[in-house]
């Protein structure tokens, strides 16, 4: 039996049909909502991928039908039937406060979050369900916003038996992954992401205070484990969507963002998160492409017309998490971040150190293994994978030998690129060998004008 | 070029230095994390309630990576400032803030020579636990707070009970409850 009663359907390439109750409609047909439309769920990455096209729309509503469906696995209809409703209501409205470009504008404003304003997505979406018509659907429908919001940010903690929502919409195994993997890989074309939902959900249950999967679920785990290791090295950090990330992150200064004045995530700022959108974002492009006087106007065509700036030198690492040794490699490439040594390479090579681009992507890991020490001696183990044994016995998945995540969870991708612009590729990929010869079998030469392959 | 790794770095250096660059292990890194940023500092990870209190598995992340990096060490269960640490500046806090974070995190430190039976990780533990029920949960009164907390944390509780009163009065004397 669904949580939902009156429904409307809604057909998702992804899960099939969606149904909606009479409270979550409104919510979709609010203005708010509408506007996820106009936000790609991956921003650059159709530069890529030409197929990932698909907004915040389709997979809010994809973590709205997941959270019925958890639901479902977990209680009965009657147990705690309003709090079941604000659960799914918090599922569809989590990514509400998003950013044009998602998160690559999102890091843009994060440069600029201070003590006093935090540009985070979470902080919009609170506002936005504190202070716009979305909450006051919420309370029309007999719904606590207050409970929503609490739901949202993870902060339930009433009764002792459902502290596990917490850990639904946002921890190593949650339906808003479950509902982006296997999203943004169908849209990408991508066949890393598939997950056998089904099996899953067959098989999590609730053991007190946690979520636990049954022994025989253990491969689909295995599969989401897998799938996200692989979506985050193929399409989450692929070295072109990464370029585009770090253009815009160069574009948007702190002159240009007083100038757009964009609203803060406050009562009085907060409605005007309606006009901005990608739309808002591209036109905001063009309109620094004819900016004459603007320095970085050939990045702001470079978006728009999909000339990124180039990578001249990558290093992708897995380490032990166990013995926490980086690369040498990955290292000396880092070595050449710190200022001195950045002007001494912009000076070598000749060109300004605006155009000299470094990149490590934001730390998020493809899977977590995080022991915890307390006094004592006593080691408790910290994980939000836990897997119900035949024997009736939990353990974490990530100390499970039989589990290929045994193996996945002790190594950690990392991530160092340095790009400059197409023009200067050869320039600095020559500097870089001259300057630090032991990277030199990592510069990306087969461009080079020079070697006669162009 | 400033980049949001590089300010991740910063806003580690600024909570290692009010913590005079010592975490006793992974609890007490999230719960000083935690507290920083309700004292004011920016930090852009969402606490969420965990079964040993606010819990951020983003920062646990970032803290890895960070590790990793040598911009920290973890050793023999601690943390310790690594050999970059030095590569970036700590972030510039108001002076509001850092007074205000720099009085509670000495405070912490003392209370471990005022009062030796507190264990000093169940002791931000049992704070953290105590703060973010006050905070988030719409508890107001002390003995609401205590009875929610004994609820959640039927396990934790041989060790929680006895620094219940310590930690509300703290975090009264704090600010942080009122």
């Amino acid at each position: 039996m669904w949580v939902v009663t009156k429904s409307k359907l809604f057909r998702d390439p992804v899960h099939g049909y969606i149904e909606v109750n009479d409270c979550a409609l409104e919510i979709i047909d609010s203005p708010f909502f509408q506007r996820l439309r106009r936000i790609k769920q991956l921003s650059f990455t159709s530069l890529v991928y030409h197929g990932a096209e698909h907004t915040r729309f389709g997979h809010s509503l994809g973590v709205y039908h997941l959270a019925n469906r958890v639901l479902r696995m977990l209680l009965s209809d009657e147990e705690d039937k309003n709090l079941q409703e604000e659960f799914c209501l918090a599922a569809l409205l989590h990514d509400i406060g998003h950013h044009p470009f998602s998160h690559s504008f999102e890091s843009v404003l994060n440069m600029y979050s201070n003590s006093e304003v935090k540009y985070s997505h979470e902080e919009y979406t609170e506002k936005i369900i504190e202070k716009t018509e979305i909450g006051q659907i919420i309370e029309d429908h007999g719904f606590s916003k207050s409970n929503v919001k609490l739901l949202l940010k993870g902060h339930y903690a009433e009764k002792y038996d459902l502290q596990y929502l917490n850990t639904l919409l946002s921890s190593e195994l949650d339906i808003d992954r479950l509902d982006y993997l296997l999203r943004d890989s169908y849209y990408c074309g991508i066949p890393y992401g598939k997950i056998d939902l089904e099996r899953l959900f067959y098989n999590i249950k609730s053991q007190e205070d946690k979520i636990v999967v049954t022994e025989k679920g253990l491969s689909s785990v295995e599969m989401y484990v897998l799938s996200r290791f692989y979506m985050y090295t193929q399409v989450y950090t692929h070295k072109t969507t990464r370029a585009f990330d770090l253009m815009l992150q160069k574009i948007f200064t702190k002159e240009i963002l007083d100038e757009i004045n964009y609203p803060k995530p406050t009562n009085n700022e907060i409605s005007k998160m309606l006009d901005f959108d990608d739309y808002w974002l591209i036109s905001k492009l063009k309109e620094l492409t004819k900016k004459e006087d603007f320095p970085f106007n050939n990045l702001a065509s470079g978006i728009l017309n999909r000339k990124p700036i180039k990578c001249v030198i990558e290093k992708i690492t897995l380490t032990s998490r166990d013995t926490q040794a980086q690369h040498p490699d990955y290292t000396r490439i880092d070595d050449l971040r710190a200022p001195s040594e950045y002007q001494r390479l912009a000076n070598i090579a000749g060109i300004s150190e605006d155009w000299i681009f470094f990149d490590i992507p934001w730390p998020e890991l493809p899977f977590s293994y995080h022991p915890y020490y307390s006094p004592g001696g006593e080691t408790e183990e910290k994980s939000e994978i836990l897997v119900e044994m035949r024997s009736g016995e939990i353990k974490d998945i990530a100390l499970l030998e039989s589990s290929i995540a045994y193996y996945i969870s002790r190594v950690q991708a990392n991530v160092i690129r340095i790009y400059t612009l197409e023009k200067y590729r050869e320039k600095l990929g020559q500097t870089l060998e001259k300057v630090c010869p032991k990277i030199g079998h990592l510069i990306w030469k087969d461009k080079w004008e020079t070697l006669g392959l162009i | 070029m400033t980049n949001l790794f590089d300010l991740l770095l910063r806003m580690t250096r600024t909570v290692f230095n009010l913590r005079e660059g010592e975490i006793l292990g992974k609890l007490d890194l999230q719960k000083t994390f935690y507290f920083a940023k309700e004292l004011g500092v920016s930090i852009p990870f969402t606490f969420r309630w965990g079964k040993l209190g606010p819990y951020s598995y983003e920062l646990s992340n970032v803290i890895e990576r960070l590790t990793s990096h040598q911009f920290i060490k973890y050793i023999n269960g601690r943390y310790e400032r690594g050999v970059r640490h030095e590569d970036v500046d700590p972030l510039e806090l108001p002076q509001r803030v850092q007074e205000g974070a720099r009085k509670f995190f000495d405070d912490l430190n003392d209370i471990r020579d005022e009062k030796p039976y507190i264990d000093p990780i169940y002791f931000i533990e049992c704070l953290a636990s105590i703060h973010f029920l006050y905070k988030y949960s719409g508890l107001r009164k002390k003995e609401e707070v205590f009875e929610r907390l004994r609820q959640l944390k039927k396990e934790r509780m041989d060790f929680l009970e006895p620094l219940m009163e310590d930690s509300w009065k703290f975090l009264k004397k704090h600010d942080l409850i009122t």
